[in-house]
């Protein structure tokens, strides 16, 4: 028999293999059977196609971590159209309508799928859905005529991901069946995945680790727990107690989660908890501290945490989720390289640990099935040699055929840029920084423009001009204006709390120049590196 | 209502993020104060829960603003948890 070449197909022989699978809902504290969630799939397929969608539609998902998630993206998969998972607000903040609606046109979407669990949302969404046809959760249950046969491919688009871009031009990254298929193969293989695995996950499902890390799961399959992310953040004690009690083997998360885990469990009480089962703990969508890693190891060595689960990985939306994996039953490593020397001239020149100056970077492996990875001079595009930075770039089956619309990330021989600076090193890659001004707060991405953007028409900004960029030391955006009025705390406030409503992005440094004081080009424009060396 | 719950509110959200009380106002946008962050909240919001004895869902959370939004939102679970005067 052919290998399935969509989701819904791959995961009804995962039902044919293991029907019985528990998928678990922390939330509502259901669960059910992998067979049971692919039927209510293909009930929620019927219900979407009487509602108006069509193949080749592309349909927004606000969705929190529940079973619901899953029904809409399957059943919207087994139609032939395509999910557009929208990422859910902190607070009411002003920019968070500003964003949705400019994705719904970007992705020319017609129709939103909301939860009835976020009916209270419907307030902090305003006007940003008028027009649009709003389908809550409650009316896809129950009987529905069987969905439509529609004849849908591994090349038709499954989800559209809106993790990147700034607000005014939301980046779309497209991701056939094909592509997804190819991910999920690749993490299970990559981490060699058996039947005695269980998997956990706390990380939101709109964002790409959540989703796949879970849907790797369902593919195999193995018993997956979801959480909410509140679960996690509120009490991470709690929840790595409730983990390791569920005998969770494999589970995803950022850097600053396992920070998190070793503040919340005091030293005292390390003994009490045991994740001897904790076999692969992925570490990745954020820069990997070796701090981090290390205090981690310490802290809950105690416990019964190998280090050889310690699995720092990198990868992107634009690769559906992985590119490379650490080496699987070794503990993670770290390369110690001239700090200056690397800064100055891009050489990874390797040092003693304790030689002054020595940077650590966490090797992140090698590249997972399927995938080959180079790294070129920015400028020029020529591959470069080992130990050398440059950018990475990346070629395999899980990588995106591009984006909805817009400027394409690919080279003209078919290589996708990544934007990420990175070297080789014994073949395992490092990533030492970012290539584009984007910065990267917890997993969300923001941008020098949309911050600019945000304060140019405070009147206290001198003719509108301001600069932001990002302050690689300590990985905060510094925002720079020109202003007439004086230097004041409350000035600083004023403008931070403006970038704040725009773009979500809280911690911002504002510093109040006099006129003239931004660097500019011969033609009068602003510079963001200039501006950098000058002001810190 | 409860000058007593914005004073507490305001305490656990300046001791969350890092910030003297007296420069948190009850209707500064919690977005806007420094070093805000989507854990920072969260974590206030944990903290408020155990203070008070009650649970915030989520979607409640998504709504809040301000200290004082926070305040009310804790006054009246409160109020839903135990029925004073009348009850139900």
């Amino acid at each position: 028999m052919a290998e399935p070449d969509t989701l819904h197909a791959a995961l009804a022989a995962a039902v044919r293999r293991r029907p019985g699978t528990p998928v678990t809902f922390h939330t509502g504290r259901e669960t059910l059977s992998l067979g049971e969630l692919l039927d209510q799939s293909h009930a929620v397929a019927g219900a979407l196609a009487e509602a108006g969608v069509r193949r080749g539609d592309r349909v927004g998902l606000l969705c929190q971590n529940e079973a619901d998630f899953f029904r809409v993206l399957i059943g919207l998969g087994v139609l032939g159209a395509c999910a557009c998972p929208f990422a859910l607000p902190t607070t009411a903040r002003d920019g968070y309508q500003e964003r949705i609606a400019g994705i719904i046109a970007a992705a020319d979407i017609r129709t939103v799928v909301l939860s009835e669990r976020l009916a209270r949302l419907r307030g902090v969404l305003g006007s940003a859905l008028d027009g649009i046809t709003e389908v809550s959760t409650a009316n896809l249950r129950g009987a529905h005529a069987d969905p439509p046969a529609t004849g849908v491919t591994g090349d038709d688009d499954l989800i559209v991901q809106f993790t990147s871009g700034s607000t005014s031009a939301p980046k779309g990254v497209r991701l056939t069946h094909t592509n997804v298929l190819a991910c999920l193969d690749a993490i299970g293989g990559g981490i060699e995945l058996t039947d005695a695995d269980s998997a956990g996950n706390w990380l939101p499902l709109f964002h790409d680790m959540g989703l796949f890390g879970s849907l790797a799961a369902l593919h195999h399959p193995i018993p997956l727990t979801v959480w909410q992310p509140s679960v996690f953040v509120k009490d991470p004690a709690h929840w790595l107690r409730t983990m390791s009690e569920a005998g969770i083997t494999a589970c995803p998360m950022p850097n600053f989660a396992y920070d998190a885990l070793a503040r919340a469990v005091p030293e005292a009480e390390v003994n009490d908890y045991d994740l001897s089962r904790w076999r692969v703990a992925f570490n990745g969508a954020e820069p990997i501290a070796v701090d981090t890693l290390e205090g981690f190891l310490d802290h809950f060595a105690g416990a019964g945490f190998r280090p050889e689960s310690m699995l720092p990985v990198y990868g992107l939306a634009e690769a559906t989720l992985p590119v490379t994996f650490s080496t699987l039953h070794a503990p993670p490593h770290a390369d110690w390289v001239d700090r200056a020397r690397l800064a100055a001239t891009g050489e990874a020149v390797a040092v003693a640990r304790n030689a002054p100056g020595a940077r650590g970077v966490v090797s992140v492996g090698r590249p997972v099935a399927r995938m080959t990875v180079r790294v070129t001079d920015p400028d020029t595009g020529v591959p470069l040699a080992e130990r050398v930075v440059g950018e990475v770039e990346i070629q395999g089956a899980s990588v995106t055929p591009g984006y909805l619309r817009g400027e394409q990330p690919f080279t003209a021989d078919g290589w996708l840029r990544t934007g990420d600076l990175g070297y080789l090193a014994g073949g395992e890659l490092h990533i030492t920084g970012r290539r584009k001004e984007m910065i990267i707060v917890r997993g969300d991405n923001y941008y020098p423009e949309d911050v600019e953007a945000a304060v140019r028409t405070d009147p206290a900004v001198h003719r509108r001009r301001c600069v932001a960029y990002l302050d690689e030391a300590t990985e905060r955006m510094v925002l720079v204006v020109e202003s007439t009025a004086p230097d004041t705390e409350e000035l600083r406030a004023r403008l931070r709390a403006r970038v704040g409503a725009a773009t979500g992005l809280d911690d911002v440094r504002v510093v109040v120049a006099g006129p003239q004081a931004i660097p500019r080009t011969s033609s009068g424009k602003l510079q963001r590196l200039a501006s950098r060396s000058r002001f810190g | 209502m409860s000058d007593d719950v914005i004073t507490t509110v305001t305490g656990i959200v300046a001791g969350e993020f890092g910030l003297p009380a007296a420069g948190i106002s009850p209707d500064v946008d919690l977005s806007s104060l420094e070093g805000a962050d989507s854990v920072k909240v969260l974590r206030a919001v944990a903290k408020i829960e155990r203070t008070y004895d009650i649970e915030l869902e989520d979607d409640q959370v998504f709504g809040l603003k301000s200290v004082r939004d926070a305040a009310t939102l804790v006054v009246a679970t409160l109020a839903e948890k135990e029925p004073s005067g009348g009850g139900r």
